[in-house]
């Protein structure tokens, strides 16, 4: 099973973290992600994306697979059920879908729509299991949540949509 | 659009903008206050679930999306639970979607507040997805709150809500009403569930309905998630699942054969990857569901049918014939994800699957490994060691390989190297083995710290299993202390003693000292080394004592130059081995005493011990007494499994596969063994072993242990001044100084004395380069040679002549036949010892001989004489052992060959090199005469008539040179089928001055320069 996601970007500082092996304990589930990016990040990318690095918090055998996309890693810590390869390529159909419900996605995103990108893994992998790999469905889960939530909004009072517009506006205006 | 709110996106701005990581944690307070304070202002009264209902949707929504955003930063969060549980009961889709979310990211199952959300969770589950006609209506699909739950559910997965609603989600997998999406988050679920608290479900009976899924569904992406949790449940109950092979193979073939597949669901052109590997996975599980395939199945025993079984093996070999390389990196990624899981499955299968699918996946592995790509590549090595393993044939389809694997063992990316070590691990035998190992140890030298205690263990694993011969072992360990003595494990260099000790056949035990000798000679050298050499020269240094410069006291002073630098522990093995010395030889004594008496008063227990009952046992004993106590230690008993398997045990689990080739032994070890025990079958030595001799490792722990065990009163420094050192040395002898004890046995074992030695080294030396002579003398047996060569061929004659008053029995000769030789021999009856059957022995009458005649061929280069071992009882009942060596050295097979000076010179030059040359320095002793001319006529007459050297006078304008050549004849043939020979060169050189000598040799075989220097030192040293 898939232990854990976690993306970082270049620097260390994680974006999104997703531990289905729950490690307990802010301090020791920092130092996981402090060492899952000293050992990633330290590999040229002519390396092959594979690392028997030891995470002890998952116990032996957790097998980091990466992938490096421009200032990210995607990071999945796996055991020996999973498929080496096909890790990797689950890892390309969660930033192919990413980039397709952001358009050209980009480290912002991540940062400013964690939400989404929590919904969009969540439609991917589940509590450590590989649930879905087809971009259309993926997405098309994604759309129908959120236009039950929109739904549901538009119902609430007026100041919720105002507020809607202008965090997209200030969005664009400082970002 | 974005659903997150203004605020947060502000907060976010805020912690992003801040300089330092104290600045953020200030913001991050804050910002906690702040919420804190929302959700419990204290004039306000708060609901009866905990939650503070003056909070609007939005702001509450704002407000538990910022504790999550805090805690995904990695800050505690401990409050807002209530807040959180409001919003998952919430009827608004909107609410319920952040309250789930943040659920499963702020909560664990353990804690108590969950109790409080089972019947929301519940109902989420349950409620049936309401009719169509809602579809146009605002109120959520029930299908999506149905997810939502479901993924919840997943992600915290405690004890009590598993116990409360697994049935529930049972119900809805199995339902027909359930849609896709919540039939695909249901199965996952379930999963998580059993992983969480496995046997929630009885196989037996939930077999059939996932049966039903597989067969009814066609939407793929939950025949997914259906195959995960069979997979997942497969594994803990495998039995009871068997059943649905078939419907998985037909799944199978449907993608593999047909390409059925949706559109969307092809994945670069590919159909499903992520299913098929699921699919794979799971028939992994059943190794024998392809055994006896061609046979019929009657009934009963396998579960598969057989036009199952005929379809797995064919889309078996589709994936492996059909993988193309592809362009895309995508396409080939998800092609050869699968057929890495074919490859499997066939390793799953083991022998009984059909042998040309095995092949086919080697060549596909070979080919792989050879890529440039990493991915491939290291999974390419990590799956052709599992594949290496099913038996025979297969370990040797890898070996064809081995130069690739050593290519990625050079690779920069260290899980590459892993995956290589690991697999050159499984490949290596007895035929690559030397190959394999000294290209390790040449890796060693540059490999990263991260790799290399592993690769040490390794090293030294293999150089043991699969040594033809142990001196290279010797050698290989000793490298491996050279290059990186730190990662040289106790364990290892106890092994090297262990097995030099064991092998008393062949010349290991002196070419063992030998060794050690020269590489403890330098002043600095690694700990370990000295431990070793410290070891085994007190065991075997007397083997070489008679060497240029290794003599006793030669030997005390290289090792005692490390004396002030090593610690205490190195220091008690160099004691007992000083105390050995000093028995030997009498220029020793007043060496180490000054060694003895100064450690006495040590602040070491153990140094100090040492020295008080070395030092008092000469003054307690009588001489013979301490003779047996400082004998040569006896055989160790032979454990099953050795220190170094265990701790690559330790390191690397049971299931691992280098721990399971380690534990088996090798043909060479097999076959090293028998030997061993046949050496010790009829000697008293195995009383030694009954009396409990131990391995080296526990010795010394009860080395350490013994004394407060025993005195835990007495103060240390009582016992070391000795007050009665009789009572202590004999109840401690052995222990303090590892000696053994126990040669009170009823029949003496009796071997050369050591007074012997010098005049039999004497002896020997003389008779290599003499035709014939005495080898060995004591007042019961004569040993004489009679030796002559033709060319690459010789006849030896060795007479046994018995000068006892008595017969002496069981008279056996065993001799030691090397690779380089072939031997035929004749004699006496019952005189011949082959080794093959335990042969009595013939008698030897008083004054007569036993004859042995030897012919012989030499095949190949050699530097040490074959060993020759005679063993007889006498009706005393002493068991008389005495292990000698045949005077057959590379200098017997000469042919002398003429040469003008010019040739001479441009020989001399063309052999210029570090392997080709030999050079050594010899000085002689003070009391030696000095070097004149007529020593000078000696040393020319013994380069010609006994080194059979053609004297090249033009070369030598003076007398203080002698210069000669000649050809080495060997009995082997090249591929034109010529006899191979070798070439020599040797050049003397006298510094009168000095009163010493340099004898250089030049020759085309590292082996024959070294051999024929050593002869020319030896026999120089005799003329003078």
């Amino acid at each position: 099973m898939i232990k854990g996601i976690i993306i970082v970007n270049n620097s260390g500082k994680p974006r999104l973290v997703k531990l289905y092996q729950n490690v307990f304990g802010e301090q020791r589930q920092q130092s996981v992600i402090r060492r899952v990016y000293q050992q990633v990040s330290t590999r040229p990318d002519s390396f092959c994306n594979y690392l028997e690095g030891s995470v002890p918090e998952w116990g032996e055998n957790i097998k980091l697979i990466y992938r490096h996309y421009a200032t990210l890693y995607f990071v999945f810590a796996v055991d020996a059920q999973e498929s080496d390869l096909g890790i990797l390529d689950l890892i390309q159909v969660f930033v192919e879908a990413l980039d397709k419900r952001f358009s050209n996605v980009c480290e912002l995103d991540l940062i400013f729509h964690s939400d989404k990108v929590h919904y969009i893994l969540d439609e991917i992998v589940m509590g450590g299991m590989v649930l879905e790999t087809n971009i259309n469905s993926i997405l098309q889960a994604i759309n129908d949540q959120e236009r039950m939530h929109n739904d549901s909004m538009r119902k609430a009072g007026p100041s919720d949509s105002v507020d809607t517009i202008s965090t997209k506006l200030g969005a664009g205006r400082n970002w | 659009m974005s659903t997150q709110a203004r605020g947060l996106n502000n907060f976010i701005s805020d912690l992003r903008n801040s300089k330092s990581k104290s600045e953020e944690s200030a913001r991050v307070e804050i910002e906690l206050a702040k919420i804190r304070k929302k959700f419990n202002p204290g004039d306000a009264k708060l609901a009866s679930d905990g939650s503070n209902p003056s909070l609007s949707s939005y702001q509450r929504k704002k407000y538990v999306w910022k504790l999550v955003y805090i805690h995904v930063l990695g800050y505690d969060v401990d409050f807002g639970h209530a807040e959180v549980l409001a919003l998952v009961t919430s009827k608004k889709y909107s609410e319920k979607m952040v309250g789930y979310t943040a659920l499963s990211l702020l909560l664990r199952g353990s804690d108590p507040v969950m109790s409080r959300v089972i019947d929301t969770m519940k109902s989420d589950l349950t409620n049936a997805p309401s009719s169509s006609t809602n579809k146009k209506s605002n109120a959520p699909k029930n299908d999506a709150v149905q997810c939502l739950a479901l993924c919840s559910l997943a992600n915290i997965s405690g004890l009590e809500l598993i116990q409360a609603m697994h049935l529930e989600v049972q119900h809805i997998l199995v339902s027909p009403s359930s849609t896709d999406q919540v039939k695909k988050k249901s199965a996952l679920c379930l999963l998580r569930l059993t992983r969480t608290s496995p046997n929630l479900i009885s196989g037996r009976e939930f077999a059939p309905h996932l049966g039903n899924l597989l067969s009814q569904n066609q939407h793929l992406g939950v025949l997914t998630s259906v195959l995960s949790l069979l997979h997942g449940l497969a594994l803990q109950q495998t039995p009871s699942y068997e059943i649905l092979i078939p419907h998985v193979v037909h799944i199978l073939s449907l993608l593999v054969m047909k390409k059925k597949c949706e559109r969307e669901y092809l994945y670069y052109q590919t159909p499903s990857p992520w299913l098929q590997i699921k699919l794979l996975k799971f028939l992994q599980l059943y190794p024998n569901a392809v055994e006896n395939h061609d046979l019929s199945t009657t009934g009963g025993g396998s579960m598969v049918g057989e036009e199952h079984v005929g379809q797995l093996i064919g889309v078996v070999s589709k994936i492996l014939m059909e993988t193309d390389v592809s362009d895309s990196i995508n396409k080939s990624n998800a092609d050869h994800a699968i057929l890495f899981e074919a490859v499997d499955l066939i390793v799953a299968w083991g022998t009984s699957c059909p042998v040309v699918l095995r092949e086919g996946a080697m060549k596909l592995l070979g080919k792989f490994i050879s890529v440039r790509e990493p991915n491939i590549r290291y999974l390419g090595l990590s799956t052709m060691a599992k594949l290496a393993q099913i038996d025979e044939a297969s370990v040797e389809g890898a070996k064809n390989h081995q130069a690739t694997v050593l290519v990625s063992l050079k690779d920069a990316d260290i899980s590459v190297r892993r995956r290589a070590l690991d697999l050159l691990f499984v490949i290596c035998d007895t035929d690559n083995a030397e190959r394999i190992v000294d290209e390790l140890v040449a890796h060693l030298v540059v490999a990263d710290a991260s790799i290399r205690e592993e690769m040490v263990l390794k090293i030294a694993i293999l150089a043991e299993k699969y040594a033809t011969d142990l001196r290279w072992y010797v050698d290989t360990i000793l490298k491996l202390i050279t290059i990186s003595g730190d990662y040289v494990s106790d364990s290892i260099w106890h092994r090297v003693v262990q097995i030099v000790t064991n092998h008393p056949q062949g010349d290991l035990q002196g070419y063992a000292a030998g060794t050690l000798f020269v590489a403890v000679a330098p002043a600095r050298c690694h700990e370990t080394t000295v431990r070793v050499a410290a070891y085994i020269l007190g065991e075997f240094g007397f083997l070489i004592a008679e060497r240029p410069g290794m003599s006793g006291d030669e030997q005390f002073r290289v090792l005692h130059q490390h004396w002030f630098t090593v610690d205490t522990g190195t220091r008690a093995i160099l004691i007992s081995t000083y105390a050995k010395l000093a028995n030997l030889y009498e220029e020793c004594r007043p060496l180490v005493a000054p060694v003895f008496a100064k450690s006495k008063n040590s602040v070491d227990v153990e140094v100090q011990q040492r020295c008080a009952e070395y030092a008092a046992m000469r003054e307690a004993f009588s001489p013979e007494a301490v003779e047996d106590l400082l004998r040569e230690m006896p055989p160790f008993e032979d454990k099953r499994r050795s220190a170094l398997e265990l701790r690559l045990l330790e390191t690397e689990g049971e299931n691992s596969a280098a721990v399971a080739k380690a534990s088996i032994p090798s043909e060479v070890e097999q076959q090293r063994a028998l030997l061993a025990a046949q050496m010790l079958s009829s000697g008293p030595i195995e009383e030694d072993m009954v009396n409990g001799m131990q391995p080296i490792e526990e010795q010394d722990d009860e080395l350490v242990s013994k004394p407060s065990d025993e005195h835990p009163e007495d103060g240390d420094v009582d016992r070391a001044v000795g007050a009665d050192p009789s009572g202590d040395v004999d109840g401690e002898g052995s222990a303090g100084g590892g000696m053994s004890q126990d040669d009170q046995a009823n029949r003496v074992l009796v071997g050369i004395p050591k007074e012997l030695i010098p005049a039999m080294r004497k002896a020997f030396s003389n008779l290599c380069t003499s035709p014939s002579g005495v080898l060995f003398e004591n007042s019961m047996l004569q040993v004489g040679v009679k030796h002559e060569y033709v060319g690459a061929q010789g006849r030896i004659s060795v007479f046994f002549g018995n000068l006892h008053s008595s017969p002496l029995q069981n008279f056996k000769v065993r001799v030691d036949q090397p690779d380089h030789l072939r031997m035929q021999m004749q004699g006496t009856q019952d005189l011949i010892d082959d080794g093959e059957y335990d042969s009595p022995g013939c008698t030897v009458a008083t004054k007569t001989q036993a004859k042995l005649m030897i012919l012989l061929e030499v095949t190949a280069p050699f530097d040490d004489a074959p060993s020759m071992r005679i063993t007889f009882d006498t009706e005393e009942g002493e068991h008389h052992d005495y292990p000698l060596r045949l005077p057959l050295v590379a200098t017997c097979f000469m042919e002398p060959v003429n040469l003008d000076p010019g040739a001479f010179m441009q020989r001399w030059k063309s052999l210029e090199g570090q392997d080709r040359e030999c050079q050594e320095v010899m000085k002689l002793p003070p009391n030696a005469p000095e070097i004149d001319e007529k020593y000078m006529d000696r040393v020319s007459k013994i380069i010609v008539d006994g080194l059979k050297f053609g004297r090249c006078q033009g070369v030598d304008p003076t007398p203080w040179t002698v210069s000669g050549a000649a050809t080495f004849r060997t009995g082997a043939q090249d591929m034109n089928g010529n006899n191979i020979n070798v070439g020599c060169l040797v050049r003397v050189e006298a510094n009168p001055r000095a009163n010493a000598f340099r004898v250089t040799t030049r020759t085309l075989h590292p082996l024959c320069s070294k051999a024929i220097k050593n002869v020319s030192l030896v026999s120089i040293k005799l003329a003078m």
